[in-house]
């Protein structure tokens, strides 16, 4: 007897063990709750699926990235009842190797708008969910099970997981308020959200396989009041890509939050200098500045080889071969201090150049095709400086030669610091390359590129200081110099090529002809600078230079004189400019004016141009409430709009003014418009001239 | 867009030097597919590059992958595995799992493999530095290529379109391999040559 019961136990114990083994503990807990406990009919609620996950494991989001799978479910629900898509909420970056996958850690609630019938059941009633998901860690585990929750029919009253299922609705993605639109090169893809401004860790979430590299670095920009996502084309490489659906994901933490976007694709014939985003940051970005910092470093060395600063160098090397160890150590270190803080003034000036105009909205972007054309004509005129066609501020020069024999530690420092201002004949061009390249820079990339440079171009000084033995590795001054000199103008003749390019890239052959005139025209004024002998002809070298680059300005298309804009234009009210003269005399009138503040490099001006200004309906609106329209085109600076923006407190574009008849109150519109948003405000003033018109019924 | 990057080619051209940066290139469909030698779980040496004139299957594997177990527990791998055999074509099945990760093989683990799961494959090869996987950017179990008797790279992606662990989804699911070795057959080029793998990730040494 006492056997049997020891094999019944032992028994029991096995069945009990293989129990086990057959159903391991789930790495994911499943739940199934409602926001509603008894249901009405004909109401809809939300139903939610919580995965509570264990520590180290993830599930996965609608797209799981590179591998996994996301939740399915299949519902059993009483009849008459219908369950939506499944809502997932914003999604987690999960590296794995070198895969991008995406998806939740510790938990996630994801939610399913279910629809009650117009009847329904006397009893309560069950609603179960089959529910499967994929599970990994290092390994993935497929994971299934069978959730059910009981409602009441009747009055419907909230459930204890209200709160909870509100919170996680609260936090599901919305829809995007930024028009999107996107260019793909054959590598990249560029998304511009209109007016999105700077974002910090704003991210790109592709909703399909294939459009986007998972694991490739995004770079993200602001540019002129936009953010622009530049992201790595996935396996997918399509000439005529299907438009870009997914999630752009702002904020931090408690913050974050998704919006769904979908992104007409546009190909352009490449966006050329799009692959080299991916390492610019991100896990490969080291090489990106550490590359530019080399470069920098390399060409402030070279500078010290120009015809203006060697022969200097090589003074200097003589008097301080005789000079005591001690005191060349010195001098070495006092002339590094005062290039260094020549360059880091320098750099500063950038910086706040570069801030001061990006607050000015000026568009400061390779994007910017104005930007683009500017630099070639800039490298062009610079390489001409160097070939020899003119000269920068010769004077300079020679005072740099005379400052440099004076004695003194304090003296060496600001031989260093005016070492660098009387190098610029020679070293102009270059600074000017290095300073265009800063530019377009963060202020961290700028600082440390234009110290790389000045810590290049004190280098052989300050080692001849520390070691006056160098000297005897120095060549001889000689017309090597000039010859290097000239040399080196090539390679600015090569960047101006390769601008005028990128500009045929984002402006087809019109841009093309615009870079001609303007490369022509500075030609032509550096020439002239260089052949005069006085001040009339080198007024005559800046007014042409002046004209040609107006010229070539205006024969540079923006994008929304296409033909599609062209002929939207043409349906839109038509507007007249804009002067502030103008104004005063129409509302003196007490007409309603509505003033569009806009620029031709201006993207969310431009789509809000071509998306709630140029339909025949708002023509027929402006018309009917009888606004004038007027166009305030700050493309090119003018003081009259600028001063017009400060005094709505604004230091950029779009901005949109109504003034509404009989000198009331201007009202602001908000940078993104819809017709229906101006229609309503124009409605908003008809009400006053409908009681002036039932008065006189009367 | 990031300005730097496009200055960066500026800043190279400026100083008159070139900047380029070894760039781990994915392989590209019609592009030749890059040549490797692995040793299979018989200790014979496979080369790409001796198997030309034959349509050569590359398929990645780890046993204790469920969306792997999902196409052998139903048989689905074997048989595509036996229809490639009978059509001359060259089927290697590769384990780039790391010593001491999931699904990683010795020559005894790969032969017990084969034999349990009666896989009907040209050989298993041993790929465990992953130097294979990286070449081909495999990214998942199982991740499947497709290479044409000119050695070039005629197919890459899932192996069908149900990117499911059920085992239930084999059946009804357009499977791409077949349909890529169809259209080879057949002279003509491979409709859908890139489409989404799904699986695990590749177990890669770290």
């Amino acid at each position: 007897m006492r056997m049997v019961r020891g094999i019944i136990a032992l028994a029991l114990a096995f069945c009990g063990w293989a129990g086990a083994y057959a159903a391991p503990a789930p790495i994911v807990k499943a739940r199934l709750t409602a926001d509603v406990a008894a249901v009405a009919p004909g109401q809809s609620f939300w139903v939610a699926i919580h995965q509570d996950i264990r520590p180290g494991w993830h599930t996965y989001w609608v797209n799981p990235g590179d591998a996994g799978e996301p939740l399915t479910v299949e519902w059993s629900l009483p009849p008459g009842f219908t369950a939506g898509e499944i809502q997932f909420p914003v999604p987690d970056v999960i590296p794995v190797a070198s895969l991008v996958n995406y998806g939740y850690s510790n938990n996630a609630v994801m939610l399913v708008r279910v629809q009650a019938p117009a009847t329904t059941p006397a009893r309560p009633f069950e609603i179960k969910a089959r529910a499967r998901w994929l599970v990994c860690e290092e390994v993935c585990i497929p994971e299934e099970a069978e959730l059910s929750l009981t409602l009441s029919p009747g009055e419907t009253f909230a459930s204890a997981d209200a709160g909870a299922i509100a919170a996680a609705a609260a936090k599901l993605p919305g829809p995007s308020p930024w028009l999107a639109s996107a260019e793909a090169g054959a590598e990249a893809i560029r998304l511009t959200l209109a007016g999105a401004g700077a974002s910090v860790g704003a991210r790109f979430f592709p909703l399909d396989w294939g459009h986007v590299d998972n694991a490739a670095p995004q770079s993200v920009a602001p540019a002129g009041g936009d953010l622009v996502l530049t992201l790595q084309r996935g396996e997918l490489k399509s000439s005529s890509p299907a438009p870009l659906k997914g999630l752009i994901v702002m904020g931090r933490d408690e913050d974050r939050r998704g919006y769904w976007v979908e992104a007409p694709v546009r190909s352009v014939a490449s966006l050329g200098f799009a692959p080299a985003a991916a390492d610019a940051d991100g896990a490969g970005g080291g090489l990106g500045l550490l590359g530019a910092v080399a470069f920098a470093f390399l060409g402030g060395a070279i500078l010290n080889f120009m015809p203006c600063v060697f022969p200097i160098l090589a003074i200097k090397a003589m008097s301080l071969a005789g000079a005591a160890r001690g005191e060349g150590r010195r001098h070495g270190f006092a002339y590094l201090a005062g290039v260094m803080a020549a360059f880091a003034a320098v750099a500063a000036i950038v910086i706040a150049l570069k801030e001061s105009g990006a607050a000015f909205g000026w568009g400061f972007q390779f994007q910017s095709p104005a930007f683009v054309l500017f630099m070639a004509v800039l490298f062009l005129g610079l390489g001409l400086s160097l070939s020899g066609v003119f000269h920068l501020g010769g004077g300079l020069c020679r005072a740099g030669e005379g400052m440099t024999r004076r004695g003194g530690v304090s003296g060496v420092f600001f031989t260093g610091v005016l070492a660098t201002i009387a190098a610029t004949p020679c070293t102009g061009p270059f600074m000017g390359a290095a300073l265009g390249y800063a530019f377009a820079q963060p202020p961290v990339e700028t600082l440390a590129v234009i110290l790389a440079l000045g810590l290049g171009f004190a280098a052989p000084m300050t080692a001849l200081g520390v070691a006056p033995g160098v000297a005897r590795l120095l060549p001889r001054p000689g017309p090597w110099m000039e010859t290097l000199k000239q040399a080196m103008a090539f390679p600015l003749y090569a960047t101006a090529a390769w601008l005028v390019w990128v500009l045929s890239v984002q402006r087809g052959s019109d841009g093309v002809l615009a870079a001609g005139v303007g490369l022509l025209g500075v030609g032509v004024a550096c020439w002239l600078w260089g052949r005069a002998n006085g001040p009339s002809l080198r007024a005559a070298a800046l007014a042409f230079l002046a004209a040609a680059l107006t010229a070539s300005a205006t024969l540079l298309p923006d994008e929304a004189r296409g033909p599609a804009a062209v002929a939207a234009s043409g349906r839109g009210p038509a507007p007249e400019p804009y002067s502030a003269t103008r104004l005063a005399e129409l509302r003196g009138q007490g007409r309603p004016v509505f003033v569009n503040f806009t620029a031709a490099w201006c993207v969310t001006c431009k789509a809000n141009e071509r998306l709630a200004l140029s339909s025949a309906r708002m023509r027929e609106a402006f018309s009917a409430a009888g606004v004038v329209y007027l166009k305030a085109d700050w493309t090119t600076y003018d003081a009259d709009i600028t001063a017009a923006l400060k005094s709505f407190g604004r230091a950029g574009v779009p901005l949109y003014v109504l003034y509404p008849p009989n000198s009331g109150e201007p009202d602001v519109l908000p940078q993104i418009l819809t017709e229906a948003m101006i229609v309503d405000r124009l409605g908003r003033f008809s009400p006053n001239q409908a009681t002036g018109v039932a008065s006189h019924a009367r | 867009m990031r300005v730097s990057s496009v200055m960066k080619p500026v800043a190279a051209v400026m100083l008159a030097l070139s900047l380029s940066g070894p760039a781990l290139a994915k392989p590209q469909v019609g592009a030749p597919a890059p040549d490797f030698a692995g040793v299979d779980a018989t200790g014979k040496t496979w080369k790409l590059s001796d198997l030309r004139g034959k349509i050569v299957v590359l398929e990645w594997t780890n046993e204790g992958c469920p969306y792997v177990q999902k196409h052998y527990k139903t048989g689905n791998m074997q048989a595509l595995q036996s229809a490639a055999a009978s059509a001359g074509v060259v089927w290697l099945t590769v384990a780039s799992s790391a010593e001491g990760t999931q699904g990683h093989f010795t020559p005894e683990t790969a032969k017990t493999f084969v034999q349990n799961s009666k896989a009907a494959a040209s050989a298993v090869l041993l790929d465990a530095s992953g130097a294979i996987g990286k070449a081909f950017a495999a990214e998942v179990t199982p991740h499947m290529y497709v290479i044409d008797p000119a050695g070039k790279l005629a197919f890459m992606g899932g192996i069908d379109d149900n990117p499911s662990s059920d085992p239930a989804t084999v059946k009804g699911a357009k499977n791409y391999v077949t349909a890529a070795l169809a259209e080879l057959k057949a002279g003509k080029p491979v409709s859908e040559a890139v489409t989404r793998p799904y699986g695990c990730t590749v177990k890669y040494k770290s």
